[in-house]
């Protein structure tokens, strides 16, 4: 009888940490899509959480110190995307970075991207100069 | 120096796979001297590989950037503590580490042979001598640290700024002591498997190297947390990066190992689930490596793609073929029917931990490789937040916590109900008394104020088990502070085991109070303005800029008031750093017991405004006294003791 109900103990942890995946394994995963897909779902994709990758363009760089507020644009092949960030100017930030963004977009049009929602890859020198002189 | 350096890594090879068969051949045709000769071939392979990696120190200390790898790590600007631990900044340098690690270990246990069967040895050692020769393998074709530059370079790249820290320092050897040390407990596993000899002995050997290895992956992890802490200027100590994430994965296992081995040699049960779990914590151990160099999963840390990970992959694959095939031929043997006589006993709850453990660590390592399978089977991209983590492990982390406040107080077989009442009833009062306190203290929230109660729960439990200790002592005639110490030394494996419950708490009251309770803000300031935070006044005296020849360095000076006191003065820094031509920020903190002040500069303009990151974190130093303690506490109870304690 003791066995039993240890077994059964087992089966309900092991029942709860399934659940415990289940329920938060789609909320707390974010889709990538491409600027072209996101405009494409027009009104049903504003307010939801999304990843949209893309090349940062250097010269739509906007930056407010005062307020801490940056703007600029991202860009893949299918289009352009204007995005807006309330957060520290991150360093990695300039013209031809890797850029991915999560946030929300907007009816105006401008993708909002969530507070540390912004990553910076940057093919940085460091590897540059490391493949140049490699192989 | 690098030619004899190769020479040694071939040498390995050649040796370790001649142990590896001279082992097997000695065994099974029963050739003692072959048997002898294979275990000069370990002694060999410790000497070589320790020759390797004095050549690579030698050439990074000479800074010879002939060889590509020490071109790549170190520059002359380097100090020579930065310049070592170039060593383990790359790919190539951190297999040999592996390797070094591996071999001193491997000769350990063929001088540990006492007391072990021959069969046993022969097989553990020919599992050590094949480990072996994968890493050399590796090393000699896919991964020569020795390889020479392209063209002949004056200065070299340096290390990784970001590296620069005392952390990273010795981070990545305590992690990597870690993972070669599960390879012995690993190797005694597979030979107890060959061998069919399942009962209690080999278990008795191992524990003490698995706790051993467990200690340092588990003070190595914190460290890695401290350095992400200080060094990268976001606040956090965790993020849960696949990196991180896999280094977690095998400490979980191997602490799940830990208390089944405890229920089979006391109750002699739980034999598959013990076996199991130390063979899947070393293979999680080789994924943990190979994550690191695949490039198969996106990671900050990940060095880049390279046709190792095949290898790895290859490599584990097969191993697991094979454990798992050695396993099902042991089935009958390892077959050990859970008999208890109430759940009101400690192996019940051990029963329970494992399963947390266990689940805990199938959690983690889901959600680390499930945007890899999601692209495989799903061809979508998907990434897997934080929040995920947070939200299933963090229930789990919990549930254990409980079960750390239960367990110890519960007997081993049937726990009179009385007398558990009579042991809880500290524990409980003490819980029942802080709850309005920490009500008042603005804890509202369910899940910190649970986990809050929890620590409190345990930790008192702890002190009375101390207590109760110390006065067996002190009524047989010791003075106090000598009563107090004695069961410590007396008893150290339960009280070592108590100590590290003590660590757990300590690291959960900090990562609920730094999740929970921490203010963030971003301001930017004038020199000469002041702002207010979290009861702190910071003051923006001045600016101040200066050129070396590794970086251009910006710093900010800032006040910290309390009240009328000046409590510290904070110095972020900005540097751009002419190798990697990057920004590299360097926090400022002024860290007390309560909470930690801590601040980055995120920007400089030249009229001197700058951005500044302010963020009050509490109780986040309990997290790194609570590495210490558990590596203390794993010490303690790793120690042999004369009486068998």
């Amino acid at each position: 009888v003791v066995n039993r109900k240890l077994l059964i103990g087992g089966l309900v942890i092991i029942a709860a940490i399934i659940y415990l995946v289940v329920s938060n394994i789609g909320g707390t995963s974010t889709y990538y899509l491409t600027v072209g897909e996101l405009k494409a779902k027009g009104p049903s994709i504003y307010g939801k959480n999304v990843r949209v990758a893309g090349k940062v363009i250097g010269e739509t760089i906007q930056w407010d110190p005062e307020n801490l507020i940056l703007r600029f644009e991202i860009a893949d092949e299918s289009g352009r995307l204007p995005v807006v960030y309330h957060g520290p100017r991150p360093d990695m930030l300039r013209d031809g970075a890797d850029a991915v963004v999560e946030g929300k977009y907007t009816p105006e049009g401008v993708f909002e991207v969530n507070p540390k929602g912004l990553m910076l890859k940057c093919p940085s020198k460091y590897q540059e100069k490391l493949q140049e002189t490699g192989s | 120096m690098a030619e004899i350096g190769y020479a040694a890594l071939v040498l390995c090879f050649v040796i370790s796979v001649y142990s590896t068969a001279a082992f097997i051949f000695g065994l099974k045709r029963g050739y003692p001297e072959l048997t002898e000769s294979a275990e000069r071939g370990i002694w060999a392979v410790g000497g070589l590989a320790t020759v390797a990696s004095l050549a690579l120190v030698y050439l990074l200390l000479n800074r010879d950037f002939s060889i590509y790898y020490v071109y790549r790590y170190t520059s002359t600007f380097q100090s020579t503590l930065y310049t070592l631990s170039a060593f383990w900044a790359g790919q190539e340098g951190s297999l040999l580490l592996w390797l070094w690690l591996l071999a001193i270990l491997s000769i350990l246990a063929v001088l540990n042979r006492q007391g072990w069967n021959r069969a046993i040895q022969s097989y553990a050692l020919t599992v050590l001598a094949l480990i072996e020769a994968f890493f050399s393998f590796l090393l000699v074709w896919f991964s020569n640290p020795f390889t020479p530059s392209p063209r002949h370079f004056t200065q070299g790249m340096g290390l990784n700024p970001l590296l620069e820290n005392p952390g990273m320092i010795i981070h990545p050897p305590v992690v990597f002591i870690g993972y070669a040390g599960f390879s012995i407990p690993f190797a005694y596993a597979v030979a107890a498997l060959l061998t069919g000899q399942l009962r209690e002995e080999w278990l008795r050997k191992v524990r003490r190297w698995t706790l051993f290895a467990w200690a340092f992956l588990g003070a190595g992890i914190v460290i890695g947390g401290w350095w992400a802490y200080m060094e990268l200027g976001w606040g956090g100590y965790w993020a849960w990066d696949p990196v991180e994430n896999s280094s977690l994965i095998p400490w979980l296992t191997a602490t799940a190992f830990l208390h089944s081995a405890v229920v089979q040699e006391r109750r002699r049960m739980f034999k598959n689930w013990t076996v199991l779990l130390i063979l899947v914590t070393f293979i999680l151990c080789l994924f943990a490596t190979f994550v690191t160099r695949s490039g198969l999963i996106q990671s900050v840390h990940a060095f880049a793609r390279s046709p190792l990970g095949y290898h790895f992959l290859a490599f584990l694959t097969l191993s697991v073929g094979v454990l798992g095939y050695l396993v099902l031929r042991r089935n009958k043997e390892l077959r050990s029917p859970i008999e208890l006589d109430s759940l009101l006993s400690r192996e019940a709850g051990f029963y329970l931990a494992n399963l947390l453990f266990s689940g805990g660590a199938a959690v983690v390592l889901l959600g680390t490789v499930f945007p890899t399978l999601a692209q495989a089977f799903q061809g979508k991209q998907v990434q897997l937040g934080a929040a995920f983590f947070n939200r299933t492990f963090g229930p789990i982390a919990v549930a254990i916590v409980f079960l750390m406040g239960i367990c110890p107080t519960l007997a081993w077989g049937n726990t009179d109900s009385r007398r558990l009442l009579r042991r809880l009833a500290f524990p409980l009062s003490v819980t029942v008394v802080s709850t309005p306190v920490l009500l008042a203290a603005g804890v509202r929230e369910t899940y910190p104020l649970l986990a809050f109660l929890l620590c409190i729960f345990v930790g008192a439990n702890v002190l009375a088990e101390f207590y109760r200790g110390a006065k067996a002592a002190y009524r047989q005639g010791n003075p106090i502070w000598k009563a107090s110490l004695l069961p410590l030394l007396r008893h150290r494996r339960p009280y070592g085991g108590y100590l590290i419950h003590l660590a757990i708490v300590f690291i959960t009251l900090g990562v609920i109070g730094s999740s929970f309770y921490k203010t963030e803000v971003h301001i930017s300031m004038h020199p000469g303005e002041t702002v207010d935070v979290g009861g702190y006044t910071i003051k923006y005296l001045d600016s101040h800029q200066e050129s070396t020849p590794v970086k251009e360095r910006f710093t900010v000076s800032l006040e910290v008031r309390q009240g009328d006191k000046t409590v510290a003065h904070l110095k972020p820094e900005k540097n751009f750093h002419w190798n990697i031509e990057q920004w590299v920020t360097e926090v400022s903190l002024h860290s007390t017991l309560k909470e930690d002040l801590y601040v980055s500069l995120t920007g400089l303009e030249e009229d001197g405004l700058a951005s500044l990151q302010i963020l009050i974190s509490p109780l986040v130093s309990w997290i790194w006294i609570g590495g210490g303690l558990l590596f203390v506490g794993a010490m303690i109870a790793f120690w042999p003791s004369g009486k068998g304690g």
